[in-house]
């Protein structure tokens, strides 16, 4: 007899070039924890949007409860009794939670939405579940953790036995993930199953029953969490040995080149996003910010960065006050920012890999404002391979470009100077999301080697581990405050930063 | 191939399919709806090159068109899309000749005055609705219309009040003096060193957005506003000058067509020069050295639409649907996407 | 003082109410399509569209509820011809909906060549046009009276807006018509039928704009080549500036429409006034609308300010 959800031989390709699933099997038992782990890009979402109904597969079959399984939307794989919660919520905002959880399957009357019966049936289910939520609060007043709840409930709104979890600690506090794992523990006591996708060992391993590991398309190994280890997962996943924690030198701080006081940035909607926020970076230390996504680090990007206003306090780029100056004369002023939205704001994407790079440099190389092509076509060859950039020619639209080459691309064309320019701070926000491990090292080192050479770099990340094995100093960002102040090069440890980005603990270590 | 190659081969392949079903609609209607359809489509298709007087004409037809459509191909470049260059038409036109009809000098020497006034007229309103988006937000595809609906009564309204010719039996102002007049190229047809300037200016907006900073800066601008913003680039002001600049051109197209066609200011004498540019744009795929090939598409079926009802029994009309079926093909992502997998695939047969 | 007096009589209200329903209808379909996420430039295409197959279905039967179903079908199949290009040849929003108003202009005006031989008009004379109807106690009460003498859509109109406000704000597809416009690829993630609900909202605002060009040409009792006036577009601001909602679009409408009204009076009491200035005034009172709306919503400095 087969297993609970058999997957045979799937096949994706998206847009005849990139081969996300090669030949997949996959066999998850009922009332399990199957977690699938791989790296950026090894197909774990694609695997998980087929079963999800998402998108369809070219090739290969599944069955689900021992009877053929194609679902050809969310919809039917909701009728089966799977569903999925995405790594980016499929909510609406502006409507409420009660809202949210039907929607699709909407209890009706008199041609209306029945709405006191949503509510009614979405407070049943959040006790049953033990995930407390007020139905009639509108999405967009949620915290990530209920968003999350929010999502998971839906999926139980609809009485599924399996329900697929993509990436779901990514945006969790460590305490919150405690939650999550208490919810999912509950519902595979209740006999549903769970496909877990991570990448995070630890918690794969801490939660874990059975566990499938892909790389580049293809499963690598099949283990169950009793007997896998942390070595041999993380060997499966990359294909070869990398040292993991590779230790690093750490900085010797020089004069503060950056420096920012009691920075306070509204959001749309005028509530704080950023409050009060204070510290420094000095020539030749990283300073990191940790935090939970969705605490002020786009905020604080932006606003040091130029690009939006603060509504109050200031930052200085060495004596000069550019609290309200431009992106411009920040630059000039030898402030590089490189931003966690590539596609948003780091690149023009139709743009050609040519037109991307010289946005900085061309203003060098032109005669009486008419560019000099030659010249320019020259200087970006020779950025495109210090950087270690590959593209398939200067011509080819950067978006045909993988995330850590168009990364790359990103931080060849911020760090390469021409005569006169300045190079004093590095702004840096999230600079490994999306990226393969091979890229995330070359990105890590060349920060350090600019560290090295004397440039203060500021370092907003939400990866702990990142924060962990670069930063000199650590700030922690939590609701908009920078909640703490803690010592790196190895002295803080991991629980320690966790507990802190929880707000409250932050007092304590705010002295150093 | 390359990829970029069959990129290329499929946009031109998705644009010459646009051009054939949209020129097939119009047989098909003409075949419908004409007694005598052989000799309707005949001066449909062949007219415009039967005779000296025809073929100038076409090439005059594209004339304004050229103009119009780099102004709005640039304000595309920076992402702004004007709807008002029908109203930047008449109030550029109506600036040129007030220039020229109060000129104490009658001398050819005033052409470039009066051009310059037209452009400058037509550029401010165009950039007043581009103002409105920079300063409050307002979306220039909504205001840019408003503002254009607006120009054209108020052309109306100057040229009925202060400039009208009342011997001439409709709101016209009077002839032009000659030396206010563009030199003809080919006469009897109206073609006028216009369009010799027209094709200039194309190649001007090529150097200018292909070759130097600016026209980076401002096509780095629409394709990404906030990677430009990013990038130390004053956006709002790019927006604005694109806007401007469209605007200007315009005004161009108008005075042009005042001096060199029809030598006096006529109500209603655009004749929709202002939306058309848009298509003439949206064809020229946004480049400047596309436009003049296709403001000529534009000139050939005006003229064999032309053609065909002075020598049959079909309306001139016939035109405007063929038109706004390339309107309609010319933005199609899917049909590109469509032709761009077969060529793909069939080059994977190929190259096994 | 004696224009005042003249303006603001009965009549006029009576006429503003009568601009007003074809703007309300526009602005309502305008809303509706603004909800799924589709920004419905083609209103002033449907609306002449509408208001030709009007004047063609009654002027061929002799009867108005065809003409007015007429209108209503030509309308909503322009519509879909113009989500088609938009929704499944993937073409640009704004040039499609362009293409809309060009081909509805190119094409009713050829239509009505190869009809009559008249470029740009059509009108049957033994064909009937819309009643006025007497509210019977209304049309006695001293400053309700202007709200009797009205045609069946006029009055029409006003219980759309209810109608409206409860599909979209209390209703199953409302509901899903809301969360296909907030957040398509989310609402597409849940197994909502996205383009299907984008299809029905632009559609129903083709149905409601082929009522308002019935109001138009019924009314009249004739099709002429610009009789839409830029009311596709004035509609579409209403929508915008009453926030979306049916109630705001019905404010803004009555606003651009006592525009039209007071214009279209002017002409007549104060003869020495150029038409033509008051032509341009409908337009200049909704571009001011528009900024004043954008400028209250965008108090944080836009993408474009640098």
């Amino acid at each position: 007899m087969g297993a609970y959800l058999e997957c045979r031989n799937l096949e994706k390709t998206y847009q005849g070039t990139l081969r996300a699933l090669q030949g997949v099997d996959l066999d998850v038992e009922k009332g399990r924890v199957h977690a699938v782990i791989g790296e950026n890009g090894a197909g774990k979402s694609t695997l998980a949007k087929v079963i999800g109904g998402v998108v369809a597969p070219n090739a290969g079959e599944m069955r689900f409860k021992g009877e053929p399984y194609s679902p050809g939307s969310p919809r039917d794989a909701h009728a089966a009794g799977i569903a999925m919660v995405h790594q980016h919520f499929a909510l609406f905002p502006s409507l409420t939670v009660a809202e949210n959880i039907v929607l699709g399957d909407e209890p009706t009357r008199l041609g209306g939405v029945d709405s006191a019966r949503a509510v009614e049936q979405v407070r049943a289910l959040s006790h049953e579940y033990g995930m407390p939520l007020d139905p009639r609060r509108r999405v967009r007043d949620l915290s990530v953790g209920e968003q999350q709840r929010v999502e998971i409930l839906k999926a139980l709104y609809r009485n599924v036995d399996l329900l697929i979890l993509d990436e779901p600690t990514a945006v969790l506090t460590p305490v919150e993930v405690q939650k999550l794992f208490k919810g999912v523990l509950r519902l595979v006591s209740e006999n549903r199953t769970v496909i877990f996708i991570a990448h995070k060992l630890e918690e794969v391993l801490e939660i874990a029953d059975d566990i499938t590991v892909l790389r580049a398309g293809k499963v690598v190994g099949r283990r169950t969490g009793a007997d896998a280890t942390k070595a041999e997962l993380v060997r499966l996943m990359v294909g070869e040995d990398i040292a993991v924690d590779r230790q690093r030198r750490f900085g010797s701080p020089g004069p503060e080149r950056l420096v920012v006081r009691d920075l306070t940035v509204h959001d749309a909607q005028g509530r704080p996003a950023l409050d009060g926020v204070s510290f420094t970076v000095c020539a030749g230390e990283i300073v990191g910010i940790a935090g939970v996504e969705g605490n002020g680090q786009l905020d604080l990007e932006l606003a040091l960065g130029g690009l939006v206003e603060p509504s109050g306090g200031s930052v200085l780029l060495g004596d000069e006050d550019v609290s309200t100056a431009t992106p411009a004369r920040r630059r000039a002023l030898g402030l590089r920012y490189v931003p966690a939205d590539r596609m948003q704001w780091g690149c023009a994407p139709k743009a050609s890999v040519f037109e991307n790079a010289i946005m900085q440099c061309h203003r060098h190389s032109s005669t009486a404002g008419v560019l000099r092509r030659k010249r320019l076509r020259n200087d970006v060859k020779s950025m495109l391979k210090r950087f270690d950039v590959r593209a398939p020619g200067l011509g080819a639209p950067v978006d045909t470009l993988s995330g850590g080459n168009i990364q790359k691309l990103i931080l060849a064309r911020e760090l390469t100077t021409s005569p006169g320019d300045a190079l004093e701070v590095i702004l840096i926000s999230s600079p490994s999301r999306g990226i393969d491990i091979r890229g995330v090292e070359f990105i890590h080192d060349l920060l350090v080697q600019y560290r090295d050479a004397g440039c203060a770099v500021l370092l907003i990340s939400t990866d702990l581990d990142e924060v962990l094995a670069l930063s000199d100093r650590i700030g922690v960002l939590f609701r908009g405050s920078l909640v703490a102040m803690l010592p790196g090069q190895g002295r803080t440890g991991k629980a320690e930063l966790g507990m802190c980005m929880l707000q409250g603990k932050g007092e304590a270590g705010a002295a150093a | 191939m390359s990829g970029r190659t069959l990129d290329r081969v499929a946009d031109a392949l998705s644009l010459a399919l646009t051009i054939c079903v949209a020129l097939g609609i119009g047989v098909a209607l003409i075949w419908a709806t004409s007694a005598e359809p052989a000799t309707a489509l005949h001066a449909f298709f062949a007219g415009p090159f039967l005779n000296k007087l025809f073929w100038g004409n076409m090439l005059q037809t594209a004339a304004p068109l050229v103009f119009t459509g780099l102004g709005l191909a640039v304000a595309f470049q920076v992402g702004a899309v004007n709807l008002g260059a029908e109203g930047q038409v008449y109030i550029g036109a109506l600036a040129g000749v007030a220039v020229l009809t109060f000129s104490p000098w009658v001398t050819p020497w005033m052409i470039p005055v009066a051009t310059v006034a037209a452009a400058l007229a037509a550029a401010a309103f165009a950039g007043l609705a581009g103002w409105l988006r920079t300063r409050f937000g307002a979306t220039e595809v909504i205001t840019s219309f408003l503002i254009g609906a607006a120009l054209i009564n108020l052309f109306d309204f100057f040229l009925r009040r202060y400039l009208v010719d009342p011997s001439a039996g409709f709101p016209a102002t009077p002839p032009l003096a000659a030396a206010f007049r563009l030199t003809k190229l080919l006469p009897p047809s109206n073609l006028n060193v216009g369009f010799l300037i027209g094709i200039g200016c194309a190649v001007l907006a090529f150097f200018v957005l292909y070759r130097t900073g600016f026209g980076y800066r401002l096509r780095m601008t629409g394709q990404n506003v906030r990677f430009a913003r990013y990038s130390g680039i004053r956006v709002g002001r790019y927006f604005l000058v694109a806007m401007a600049v469209s605007g200007a051109f315009a005004g161009i197209a108008a005075i042009f067509e005042v001096m060199g066609v029809h030598g006096r200011l006529v109500t209603g004498f655009s004749n929709n020069l202002g939306w058309n540019g848009i298509t003439v744009a949206l064809v020229a795929r946004l480049h400047p050295l596309g436009v003049v090939p296709a403001a000529l598409l534009y000139g050939y079926l005006h003229s064999g639409a032309n053609a065909a009802s002075l020598m049959s029994d079909v309306s001139p009309r016939i035109a405007a649907i063929i038109q706004s079926v390339i309107f309609y093909l010319i933005t199609a992502q899917a049909i590109y996407v469509w032709i761009r997998r077969a060529l793909g695939a069939r080059e994977g047969r190929s190259e096994p | 003082m004696n224009v005042l007096a003249e303006v603001f009589n009965a009549q006029l209200w009576s006429d503003v109410l009568r601009m007003t329903t074809p703007i309300l209808l526009l602005a309502l379909g305008a809303m509706i399509t603004d909800r799924a996420g589709v920004l419905n430039i083609a209103l002033e295409g449907l609306l002449v569209f509408g208001a030709f197959a009007g004047v063609l279905g009654t002027g061929l039967t002799g009867s108005l509820v065809v003409g007015v179903a007429s209108a209503m079908l030509a309308s909503g199949a322009l519509a879909l011809v113009f989500a088609w290009f938009a929704l499944y040849l993937r073409g640009n929003i704004f040039i499609v909906g362009l293409a809309t108003n060009a081909f509805a202009a190119a094409a009713t005006t050829y239509a009505a060549w190869l009809i009559s031989g008249r470029e740009g008009s059509l009108r049957y004379a033994q064909a009937p046009t819309l009643a006025k109807l007497e509210v019977p106690l209304l049309k006695d009460v001293p400053f309700l009276a202007f709200l009797s003498g009205h045609t069946i859509i006029d009055y029409a109109a006003w219980a759309l807006v209810i109608i409206v406000a409860f599909v979209v704000f209390r209703s199953r597809f409302g509901l899903r018509l809301r969360a296909v416009g907030e957040r398509p690829v989310a609402a597409r993630a849940i197994g909502l039928p996205v383009r299907r609900i984008q299809y029905a909202a632009v559609v129903i605002s083709g149905l409601l704009a082929g009522l308002a060009g019935a109001q138009l040409s019924l009314t009249l009792g004739g099709f002429v080549q610009n009789m839409s006036g830029g009311r596709g577009w004035i509609g579409l601001v209403a929508s915008i500036v009453g926030n979306g909602t049916a109630l705001g679009s019905a404010v803004a409408s009555v606003l651009f429409g006592a525009a039209e009204g007071v214009a279209n009076s002017l002409q007549i009491t104060a003869p020495n006034l150029p038409a033509q200035l008051l032509f341009a005034l409908p337009y200049l009172i909704t571009l001011v609308a528009l900024v004043a709306y954008s400028a209250s919503r965008s108090r944080k400095k836009g993408v474009l300010e640098a």
